[in-house]
């Protein structure tokens, strides 16, 4: 699957690319814009690696090659971006901790962060979309359960049991600190099955 | 279903609390191997940064918008990957006009050359010139109507065409007489005088 897929790409299949495409963007506009804060500059960043990588799909000898030659590729691009209009993104929210100029291990290690928050962003888009939405609100908002419901006229109920899938996603993080909620899964099980 | 054992899917399994102790175990040692590592194992399990790297995720290719920017980049990628290709085209298509207009020149050089030769060489082959030239005198010759040429004595000066044709000094040019019949004629077709 992964080879036929790759050897397409070599045999100059564009819908080849358009896989590799769809499998990578999410991760390399993330990894771009922890460089570049500007979501448009990010996004042409990360298109003109695509093109570039079209370009020497003959010298691209694996699908992990033909990773790092993306992630590389964005960095550079990245790197050119921030040196030419340093003058300009001052003050822009580029994260001040982090060094631009480190060697490979910091690109590969960059390269793995962005695919794995990929792969949670994958896991949460396979949830029922009442599930994703209570997971984006609680999680990524902040919001408690009362604003929840107003926001989304769910009872506290529904909310708790959508909140608590949809955290379990993420469980390692709320080991703990979400307990309550854990609780008052089983809870509202245990009447649900009681009805 | 074989699970992925990449070190993103351990890190997500991990981060999911589903990882075995063999799966943790795989994840600490990766995290020992280098400080960036250990970073990003950091950035994961810190519930602050995670929130903050997905909102900026979902933000990015999520809801209309991501979905709409996701688009438009495919698109843009697709687009211009394939007028690179149809470039690539054009360029064996400008080659082979090079070489039709190569073709034509040669065949002009070739024709011109063979045209230039067949006309030149006749012309170089004949040189007809005298080998003495005299220098010039008083001569000319006479060509009557009927094709007889009197030479012109040297020793006068001009001819005068009445009934007979005679030289200024009045002496007879003709000294056959049954020449003076075309004196009519030779008023109208005298040539080389």
């Amino acid at each position: 699957m992964e080879i036929e897929f790759f050897e397409r790409f070599k045999a100059n299949d564009h819908q080849a690319l358009s896989v590799y495409f769809d499998r990578h963007v999410r991760a390399l506009l993330l990894f771009a814009q922890r460089f570049i804060a500007n979501p448009f500059v990010a996004e042409e960043v990360v298109q003109d690696a695509y093109v570039k990588l079209w370009a020497v799909r003959n010298r691209i000898q694996n699908e992990d090659h033909l990773k790092s030659f993306l992630y590389q590729t964005t960095r550079n691009a990245c790197i050119d971006y921030l040196r030419t209009n340093a003058h300009r993104i001052q003050e822009q929210a580029v994260e001040l901790d982090e060094n631009i100029n480190q060697p490979d291990t910091d690109l590969l290690a960059r390269m793995i962060h962005a695919e794995t928050l990929q792969l949670v962003y994958s896991e949460v888009k396979k949830l029922p979309p009442t599930q994703q939405q209570v997971f984006l609100l609680t999680f990524i908002e902040g919001l408690n359960t009362e604003e929840i419901c107003t926001m989304l006229g769910m009872t506290a109920n529904a909310i708790f049991v959508a909140r608590s899938k949809a955290l379990a996603t993420l469980q390692h993080l709320f080991k703990g600190k979400e307990l309550f909620i854990c609780t008052a899964l089983l809870h509202l099980t245990g009447l649900w099955q009681a009805k | 279903m074989d699970t992925p054992n990449d070190i993103e899917h351990l890190l997500l399994r991990h981060l999911q609390g589903v990882a075995t102790d063999e799966e943790k175990h795989l994840v600490m040692q990766w995290a020992a191997q280098a400080p960036d590592n250990q970073a990003v194992l950091d950035r994961i399990e810190s519930e602050d940064l995670l929130r903050k790297d997905l909102d900026l995720l979902f933000q990015t290719v999520d809801g209309a918008e991501g979905e709409a920017r996701l688009v438009r980049m495919k698109a843009h990628i697709l687009q211009t990957t394939k007028s690179a290709d149809q470039g690539g085209i054009r360029h064996i298509k400008r080659t082979a006009w090079w070489r039709y207009v190569a073709a034509a020149a040669l065949l002009i050089i070739a024709f011109g050359t063979y045209y230039y030769q067949a006309t030149w060489e006749p012309r170089q082959a004949s040189p007809n010139f005298a080998t003495h030239v005299r220098p010039g005198s008083n001569r000319a010759t006479l060509t009557l109507a009927n094709g007889q040429t009197i030479d012109l004595s040297a020793a006068h000066t001009g001819i005068v065409i009445g009934a007979d044709i005679t030289y200024q000094d009045g002496s007879e040019v003709l000294e056959n007489k049954q020449a003076m019949y075309h004196t009519t004629q030779i008023l109208d077709n005298c040539i080389n005088v």
